[in-house]
C-alpha cells in the first residue's frame, strides 16, 4: 500500500518537474522502514532528502506533499489534471501557492491568460507557428504570445563567443607544456611524464545596463527573462537596470526560479516605466562599479532606444570613459524594428560613435543570433579601440 | 590525522539520539538536519549540504567526528585539485631505490625474479595514500569530509562516483581497493556552480538553511560564552533582523559568534547605534553593506529591537532618568 502510494507520489513530483528516478523511490521506501510513521514531519524531511536535489525544489514539494497525504482526493485531481476540472477547494494551502502548482502540472501558460490563449493561440504546437512567433515583434504580441516568448527566452543560449585567454588546461590532445612538466618533476624526479596542454577558451563577462523607462517596458520585460537564463548559465553576467537611477539586480537574477527572481527585482527596482537619466546613470556606473566589472575584457551591452529625456553635456564623456573601459560596447535597440530608422536624434548619434556593436533586438530570432553577429566583427574591434584611445590622447594632447 | 587514539562509539539508534550525539559536542542541529543525518548512516549515503556561508557546513562534519570517535578525513576543493593530491600518489623515488637494489642483490636474467621484481614495483607499500584512499582504508568507518565540491573542477564530481556509490577506488596499475568500513561522507556546496545530478543522485540533499532564533540564541551562548543575558538576546534579534534586509552577505552563526566576543572584549553592556557601527567590520564582510547599515539601516534595526521588546526604550529611559534626578534634586532639598 505504502509502496503505491510512494510511486504515485513520485509521478506527482514528476509532473511537477522535479525528476524522482526509480532508485529514489526505491531508497524512500526503504527510510520509511527506518524513519517509521510516527511523525509527518519526520516523513517530509526524509522524503525531501532523499527525492530532492536543488533547494527550489522544496516549495513545490512542500505543496504536493501537503496536498498528497493529507487528501486523497485532491492528489487524484492533480494525476489526471486537466485544469478546467480543477477547483482549488482544499483550504490548508494557500490559493496562490495551489495556482502554482497547477500551472507547473500542465504545459500550457499561466491561468489567468489561459482562456486568451485557448481563444487566440491554437498554433502553440506546430513547428511554423513557432517559427512566426520567433520573428514577431514583442510590441505586437498578444499576451498569451509574449507569455510563451518570455519562456522561450529564459532557454536562449549564451550568446557571447568563447575568447582565447593565456591560461592553460591540461589536455591529452595539446602541445607538451614544459614549465607544468619540470614543476611535476620536481615532486617525482625520477619520472619524466610530459604533461600536454592547450590554451583555454572562455566566455567573457557580462555586463548589462537595461533601460526600463516607459518606452522600453515591454522590451524590457522580455529582457529580463532572457537575462535571467543568461545569468543561470554563465557566472558572469552583471546586471543593472536605469531609468532615472542605478539599480544592481544582478544577485534577484541569480535566484534560480524565473517567478521569484522578477518579483525580487520588481521589489527593488523603483523607477519602472519613468523616464531615462542616460547621462549620470552612466558616470554613476563608471564611478562605482566600472572598475570592478569591466577588468577582463568584459563585453558591455547597452539595451535602450536611446532616447533620452535631456542630452546633457555629460553625456559625452561618460560614454567615453565606458568605452575605454569595457572591451567592447554592443548596443541593442528595439528602434531598428523601424526600417527607415535614422539616428537623427543627438543623443543617439553620440552614442554611436563609442558602440561598436549596434544591433536589433525586438524579436526572439535577433536574440538566439546574438553570437554570430558578434562574432562577426570582432576582428575590427582592436583596430576601432586603438584608434579611438589615440585619438583621445593626441586631443588631450592638444588640450594641453 | 588524530594523534590521539579514538574511542569509537555506535552510531545513533533514533533522530533524538543523533540530536543528542551531537549536542554533546556543542553542535545544535534542528530536527530536519538530524533526520537527514541519521538516515544517511543508516541508509549509509553520502550527505550533500548546501546552504549560505557559516551556517555550520563543515563543522557539522568535524562534530560528528567528535561524537562517534572516529577519525575525520578532510579535502578542501580548489580549481586544480588532482587525484595524485586528493587520492593516491605512486611513491617513484620508492620504486626507484627497488630496482637499484634489485639489480644490485639478484640476478635479473631469471625470469621468475624479474617478475617478482616487476609486481613488487605496483604493489600496495608503494602507494602513497591522500585522504581519499585513506578514508577507504581505515579498520573502522571515518568521517570524510569533502569541503566546498563547487570550486573544484567538474571532471573531479565524475572521479567522486565511483567512491560514493561504490565505496571503491579503482588503481588502473594495481586494480580495485574496496573500503574495509564505509566511510561517512559529508559533501559540502556554497553553490558557485551546480553540482552534477549525476553525484547528487547519489547522496541525501540537505539545505542547511539559518537558525531560528531561539536556536541560534542556545548556539552563540554555547560557543561565546561571557557576556549578560540581555546583549545575547539583542545581538542574536539584531543579526536575524539583518537577514531580512536582502544583504550581499547575510551574516552566518560563525561571524554572529565572532561578533559576540567582540563585544565582549569592547566589555559591551548594551546594543548602541556607536557600538554597532563601530564593530560592523566582525559582522558583516562587504563595503557596501557595511555602508549601508552605517548610513542609517542600523538605526532602523535597532528600533525595530525597541518596538519588538529586546532593547529599553531610550525615550522611556531619559524620563525615568529624568524622574531620579527629580526625585534625588528634592531629597537633597528636604535635607
Amino acid at each position: 500500500m505504502i509502496a503505491e502510494n510512494l510511486l504515485h507520489f513520485s509521478r506527482i513530483l514528476r509532473k511537477a518537474g522535479i525528476l524522482v528516478s526509480p532508485e529514489q523511490v526505491l531508497l524512500s521506501l526503504q527510510t520509511f522502514k527506518i524513519i517509521g510513521f510516527n511523525s509527518r514531519e519526520d516523513i517530509r524531511c526524509a522524503l525531501a532528502s532523499v527525492m530532492l536535489n536543488q533547494r527550489e525544489q522544496k516549495v513545490l514539494f512542500d505543496i504536493a506533499f501537503d496536498s498528497f497525504w493529507s487528501d486523497i482526493k485532491l492528489a487524484e485531481l492533480l494525476m489526471n489534471s486537466t485544469l478546467s476540472s480543477i477547483k482549488p477547494t482544499h483550504t490548508k494551502i494557500k490559493q496562490t501557492n495551489l495556482r502554482r502548482l497547477l500551472e507547473d502540472f500542465s504545459d500550457k501558460p499561466k491561468t489567468s491568460t489561459l482562456r486568451e490563449s485557448i481563444e487566440t493561440f491554437d498554433y502553440s504546437n506546430s513547428f511554423s507557428a513557432k517559427e512566426i512567433l520567433r520573428a514577431t515583434d514583442f510590441e505586437t504580441m498578444s499576451s498569451a504570445e509574449f507569455i510563451l516568448a518570455k519562456k522561450i527566452a529564459e532557454t536562449l543560449p549564451i550568446p557571447m563567443p568563447k575568447l582565447r585567454t593565456y591560461r592553460v588546461r591540461k589536455n591529452q590532445e595539446g602541445l607538451i607544456n614544459l614549465r607544468l612538466t619540470l614543476k611535476n618533476m620536481s615532486r617525482q624526479p625520477f619520472l619524466i611524464s610530459p604533461i600536454h596542454t592547450n590554451l583555454k577558451d572562455q566566455i567573457p563577462p557580462i555586463v548589462v545596463l537595461l533601460d526600463i523607462s516607459g518606452s522600453m517596458d515591454r522590451y524590457a520585460r522580455l529582457m529580463l527573462h532572457y537575462l535571467h537564463g543568461l545569468t543561470r548559465h554563465h557566472l558572469k553576467v552583471s546586471t543593472f537596470t536605469f531609468g532615472t537611477k542605478l539599480t544592481s539586480i544582478t544577485r534577484c537574477l541569480k535566484n534560480n526560479d524565473p517567478d521569484i527572481a522578477l518579483k525580487l527585482v520588481e521589489e527593488l527596482v523603483v523607477d519602472w516605466g519613468g523616464g531615462t537619466r542616460l547621462a549620470s546613470c552612466l558616470d554613476e556606473f563608471n564611478r562605482n562599479w566600472a572598475k570592478q566589472l569591466l577588468g577582463s575584457r568584459a563585453s558591455l551591452w547597452l539595451i535602450t532606444d536611446g532616447l533620452d529625456g535631456e542630452v546633457t553635456s555629460s553625456l559625452e564623456p561618460a560614454i567615453k570613459k565606458l568605452s575605454l573601459s569595457a572591451n567592447h560596447i554592443v548596443w541593442l535597440n528595439p528602434l531598428l524594428r523601424y526600417s527607415k530608422f535614422e539616428p537623427e536624434a543627438p543623443g543617439i548619434k553620440l552614442l554611436l560613435q563609442y558602440v561598436n556593436y549596434f544591433l536589433p533586438m525586438h524579436n526572439l530570432n535577433h536574440l538566439a543570433n546574438l553570437e554570430q553577429e558578434l562574432r562577426k566583427t570582432r576582428k575590427s574591434i582592436q583596430r576601432q579601440k586603438l584608434s579611438l584611445s589615440y585619438k583621445t590622447i593626441s586631443s588631450t594632447n592638444l588640450n594641453y | 590525522m588524530n594523534i590521539i587514539s579514538p574511542k569509537y562509539r555506535s552510531l545513533p539508534e533514533s533522530i533524538e539520539e543523533t540530536i543528542q550525539l551531537l549536542a554533546k559536542e556543542d553542535y545544535l542541529c534542528d530536527r530536519q538536519l538530524a533526520t537527514t543525518l541519521f538516515l544517511s548512516l543508516r541508509l549509509a549515503r553520502p550527505i550533500f549540504l548546501e546552504g549560505e556561508p557559516g551556517v555550520g557546513k563543515t563543522e557539522l562534519a568535524k562534530s560528528l567526528a567528535k561524537a562517534l570517535g572516529t577519525e575525520l578525513f578532510r579535502i578542501q576543493c580548489y580549481e586544480g585539485l588532482d587525484v595524485a593530491q586528493s587520492a593516491y600518489e605512486w611513491n617513484v623515488a620508492k620504486q626507484m631505490v627497488e630496482i637499484r637494489l634489485a639489480e644490485s642483490s639478484s640476478d635479473l636474467k631469471d625470469p621468475q625474479t624479474r617478475k617478482n621484481v616487476g609486481d613488487n614495483l605496483y604493489s600496495r607499500e608503494m602507494l602513497i595514500e591522500r585522504p581519499l584512499l585513506q578514508s577507504l582504508t581505515q579498520s573502522h568507518s571515518p568521517v570524510l569530509l569533502i569541503d566546498e565540491l563547487d570550486r573544484a573542477d567538474e571532471p573531479f564530481d565524475a572521479f567522486l562516483l565511483e567512491i560514493l556509490a561504490e565505496n571503491q577506488m579503482t588503481i588502473p596499475e594495481f586494480g580495485l581497493i574496496r573500503a574495509t568500513s564505509r566511510p561517512i561522507t559529508i559533501i559540502t556546496s556554497n553553490r558557485t556552480r551546480e553540482i552534477h545530478d549525476a553525484l547528487k543522485r547519489r547522496c541525501l540533499y540537505h539545505w542547511l538553511d539559518f537558525p531560528t532564533l531561539e536556536r541560534e540564541l542556545e548556539i552563540i551562548h554555547l560557543r561565546a560564552p561571557g557576556i549578560p543575558l540581555e546583549l545575547y538576546r539583542q545581538v542574536v534579534a539584531f543579526v536575524q533582523e539583518s537577514r531580512k534586509l536582502n544583504l550581499y552577505k547575510p551574516p552566518g552563526i560563525a561571524e554572529t559568534i565572532d561578533w559576540t566576543q567582540a563585544l565582549a572584549i569592547l566589555n559591551t553592556i548594551r546594543l548602541s547605534p556607536d557600538t554597532v557601527n563601530s564593530t560592523l567590520g566582525v559582522l558583516l564582510k562587504n563595503q557596501e553593506d557595511i555602508n549601508r547599515l552605517q548610513a542609517g539601516d542600523t538605526i532602523k534595526l535597532l528600533t525595530e529591537l525597541v518596538i519588538k521588546g529586546y532593547l529599553p526604550d531610550p525615550e522611556k529611559e531619559i524620563i525615568s532618568l529624568d524622574q531620579k534626578v527629580q526625585s534625588l534634586q528634592s531629597k537633597k532639598d528636604q535635607l
